[in-house]
This record gives structure tokens, sequence and C-alpha cells, in this order.
């Protein structure tokens, strides 16, 4: 649309704010420029596809290539969800693994603590129980029933920390739904803790189930990576 | 954008961040979204607030890799210092052991020198708020010797003492190892290192929290993680209530140093 000057009455156009005809001062407001309409994402006004902001709420009339960005935003939002929820199973899967390994653990040690004394108190040694005690209170320092009150406390002790571990992978779990990059992180430094305490007390368990492990904390290891990249999209976002 | 200096004044229809003239309507300037009426945005400041806010986010998660890898180093040092202690004398081991977790946090204080640099400058506390901190050190220290003598009579575990290792050797030897070693060494990696690493992306709390529990998990210990995710928790808020890491050091050497003359006196009574 070509605009008047108000001087003049020409249509010769305006060049630095003076008319081309006469060299009178240009109009004030600019006038509307014509062509094809959109709507703004936010306020539903009419906008001209060329304006880059919206003239009555100023929100950013997204191009292409914002919205291809918008897109891959998207799309690396479902992924690190993904990875989250990978990390989450992997947690569930840790907490019943060691709850199992708890039950098992107080059941076999009592059991075999059991056999234990059994064979003790029926061998046929020629030593009496008394010479038996004393021997027990000279290597030791303890009596007989202190050693087995210990060997019982132990076994109740390594279950507990195992139903101990357990239960809190499971409120590790619960967390990651709050706090993903917090919960993440903390199950994946009590898992390769747990591997090393494991490790001191018996060093061949480290290498059973050698590729599982890796893939928990690879695993665990993406969700803190991942539950990071949220957080920090959703602290851009506030 | 910045007017040429010959251009005529901007009419009070131009917006005032571009130069583009704007419709009578128009609240905002649809070339830069610029509000009408406001004064014109420094846009130096919004591109580097752009950069910095960047920059943020690479810190945040390299520091958070960064972490993890020190974290791994360290349990690797303790798991070579117990290997250490299967082949050598207790107290040998104990020396090897503690000068290994030693270099290791040094090491990666000097890598991240910067990040701790401002705690190490700092003299955290007044006079008074040390002394707080020596006062709390007592009712803590009583708190965590209940706990683990509860542990042993609720299981029957009749545990031996710590120090036994040292038995023979001199005091100063003891305390070298057990209370002055770890308030330097463990404060410097933990409210010192990680602490910084977890602070570039966290806020104060969570940063608190996660460093207490890499504490507490260090210590390898289970059944303790009852009593140092706490004892995590009070120097990691020390570290950030003062903006320095001597409190900390101090209620740690407190806290250890205590449990260490406890511990002499009742191997050694009258020492």
């Amino acid at each position: 649309m070509r605009v008047t000057c108000a001087a003049c009455g020409k249509e010769e156009g305006f060049s630095e704010g003076r008319c081309l005809a006469c060299g009178g001062p240009a109009p004030a407001v600019a006038p509307a420029p014509a062509g094809p309409l959109v709507r703004c994402p936010k306020c539903r006004s009419a906008v001209q596809k060329s304006e880059k902001f919206c003239a009555k709420c100023g929100a950013k009339i997204p191009t292409r290539a914002d919205r291809a960005r918008a897109m891959n935003r998207k799309r690396e939002r479902q992924e690190n969800q993904q990875k989250v929820n990978r990390g989450r199973r992997w947690m569930l899967i840790v907490a019943v693994l060691t709850l199992f390994q708890a039950v098992f653990l107080y059941f076999s040690g009592m059991s075999e603590i059991d056999k234990a004394i059994r064979e003790a108190e029926h061998s046929d040694l020629g030593v009496s129980a008394a010479e038996r005690d004393a021997e027990i209170k000279a290597t030791t320092g303890m009596t007989w029933a202190e050693l087995i009150e210990q060997s019982r406390g132990t076994v109740r002790l390594m279950a507990g920390i195992a139903g101990v571990l357990g239960a809190a992978f499971i409120g590790l779990w619960w967390w990651a739904q709050i706090n993903p990059f917090g919960a993440a992180l903390t199950a994946l430094l009590m898992y390769v803790t747990s591997q090393v305490i494991g490790a001191m007390m018996e060093p061949e368990s480290l290498l059973k189930g050698i590729l599982i492990k890796i893939f928990i904390v690879v695993a665990l290891f993406s969700a803190v990576s991942a539950g990071h990249r949220e957080r920090a999209f959703s602290r851009r976002r506030a | 954008m910045d007017a040429p200096a010959d251009a005529p004044p901007s009419s009070p229809a131009d917006c005032v961040s571009c130069g583009r003239p704007l419709r009578e309507d128009a609240a905002f300037c649809p070339n830069c979204g610029h509000r009408r009426g406001e004064p014109p945005e420094d846009r130096r400041a919004r591109a580097k607030l752009r950069i910095e806010r960047t920059l943020r986010q690479h810190a945040g998660i390299s520091g958070v890799h960064a972490l993890v890898a020190l974290y791994c180093t360290l349990l690797g040092g303790q798991l070579l210092s117990f290997a250490v202690s299967k082949v050598a004398e207790d107290f040998v081991a104990e020396i090897v052991g503690s000068s290994i977790l030693a270099g290791i946090i040094v090491v990666a204080a000097f890598v991240f020198r910067s990040d701790i640099a401002d705690a190490l400058r700092r003299p955290g506390f007044r006079a008074i708020g040390y002394g707080v901190v020596v006062l709390a050190s007592l009712p803590i220290v009583g708190i965590v010797h209940a706990y683990v003598r509860g542990l042993d009579r609720l299981f029957h575990l009749h545990m031996k003492s710590e120090l036994k290792s040292f038995e023979g050797q001199p005091l100063v030897w003891t305390f070298l190892l057990f209370a002055v070693a770890p308030a330097l060494f463990e404060e410097l990696g933990f409210r010192g290192v990680i602490f910084s690493l977890l602070r570039r992306s966290l806020d104060p709390r969570e940063t608190i929290l996660l460093s207490a529990i890499a504490f507490g998990l260090l210590h390898l210990s289970v059944p303790m993680l009852l009593t140092h995710v706490p004892l995590g928790l009070y120097l990691g808020w020390l570290r950030h209530r003062s903006g320095s890491l001597y409190p900390s050091m101090l209620a740690h050497f407190l806290h250890n140093g205590l449990v260490v003359a406890a511990g002499t006196w009742s191997l050694y009574p009258g020492s």
C-alpha cells in the first residue's frame, strides 16, 4: 500500500523521514504492512507473516527454524525422560535383588551357624565342653555362647544392611519422579560403593554378573546426565 | 542496533531499540519485540547473559561428570588401601591408605583450584561462631558414640577399636592420621571440590544433601551412614553458612579428635 504525503498529496514515497516529491515530513505512524496473516501463538491476534514479534503482546512469532528447534527440543526431552525411566527401572531391579539377597543372607547364614554349632557340639574329638570353651576363650577372648551370639549378630547385621540398601533403592526409585537428577546421582554413588564394599568382603564377587553391573552403572550414569539436562531446561523455562 | 550519527532524530513512533517505525496500535515492536515506551535495552548485556547461561550449563554438566569421576577415583583409592592392608602391617597400611586418599584429593583440589579458592580465602565465622562450633562438637560426639555402642550391643558384635592398629605407636601418629588428616583432606575433598562442583548447577540445599550422601557413602560402612550423613549435612551447612572451609575443618577435627581421645583413654587408661 502506498502512503500519501500529507503536504503535497503525492504517493512518491519517503526517504530519511522526508517526502521524495516535496521534502515534507513523513507521517509519524508507520502504515500497516500488507501480506499474509498468521495467528499469534499467545494472544491469537492477527499478525503479518513477515513480522517477527506480535505487536499486541510481544510474543515471538515462530519461524520455520523455531518450529524445527522446538521439535528437536521435544524429542530431546522425550529421550531424557526415557533415560530417566530406564534408570528408575534399574533402581527397582537393584532394590528387588538386594531385598532377595537380604532374605537369602539371613536364612543361609543362620542355617550355616546352626550346622556349625551342631557339628561342634556332636563332634567326637575326645574334647570336653569345658576344654573346648577354654580353648575358644584363649583364641577369641569370648565364651562359646558369646561367639555364637556374635556370629548370629553379624548375620543379622549383614542381612539388615542388605535390607536397608534395598529399601533405600526403592526410596530412590520414588524420589526419581520428583528429582531425577538427585535420585539418579545418589543411586549411582550408592551402587558403585556397594560393589566396592562387596569386593572388599569377597574379591571374586566383583566379577560375578559383571555385564549386568556395567549395564546398571551405564543406565544410572545416563539417567544422571539426562536428569541434569532436564533440570537445566526446566530452569530455563522458569 | 545503534542509529547512525547523522540520522534524523527518531520520531515517537519509531522503536527505540531497533529504530523501525511502529504502527499506531502496536504495543510492541514487530521487528525486535521491544515494548513501546520502555527505554532501549542493552543488547550487549543480553547477549552476554545468554553466553554466561550457556557456559554455566556446560560447567554444570561437566561438574557432575567430574564429581562422578572423582568419587570413583576415591573409591579406587579405598580399594587399593584395602589391598595394601592385606599385605602390610596395620600401621603401615593406615599411613599408605591415608596418603593415597590425600594424594587424590590434593590433585583434584589443584585441578579445580578456581572453584575452591574463594572458600580457602575466607576466614569463615567470627570468634563467637567458632566457639559455637567447638561447643557443638561435644553433643555430636556423644550421639555418635551412643549409636556405635548401641549397634555393638544390639548385634553382639564385640567391635574392636580402629585404634588397635596404633597400639605401641606414638600417640601423635594416631592424632595425625585419625584427626588432622581427615579434617584437612576430607574437608578439602567433600566440602571443597565436591561441594563446589555440585554448587555449579544445584541450589545450596541439594548441594549440602548430595555432598553429605557422598561423604557418608565413601566411608564404606552402611550402618555408619546413619551418623556420617547427618554429620556431612552439618559440615556442609557450616561450609554454606560461612562460605569458608575452615569452620567445617575445625568441626571435623574436633569430632575425630574427641573420638580418638575417648578411644585412647579406653584402650590405654591413664595415657
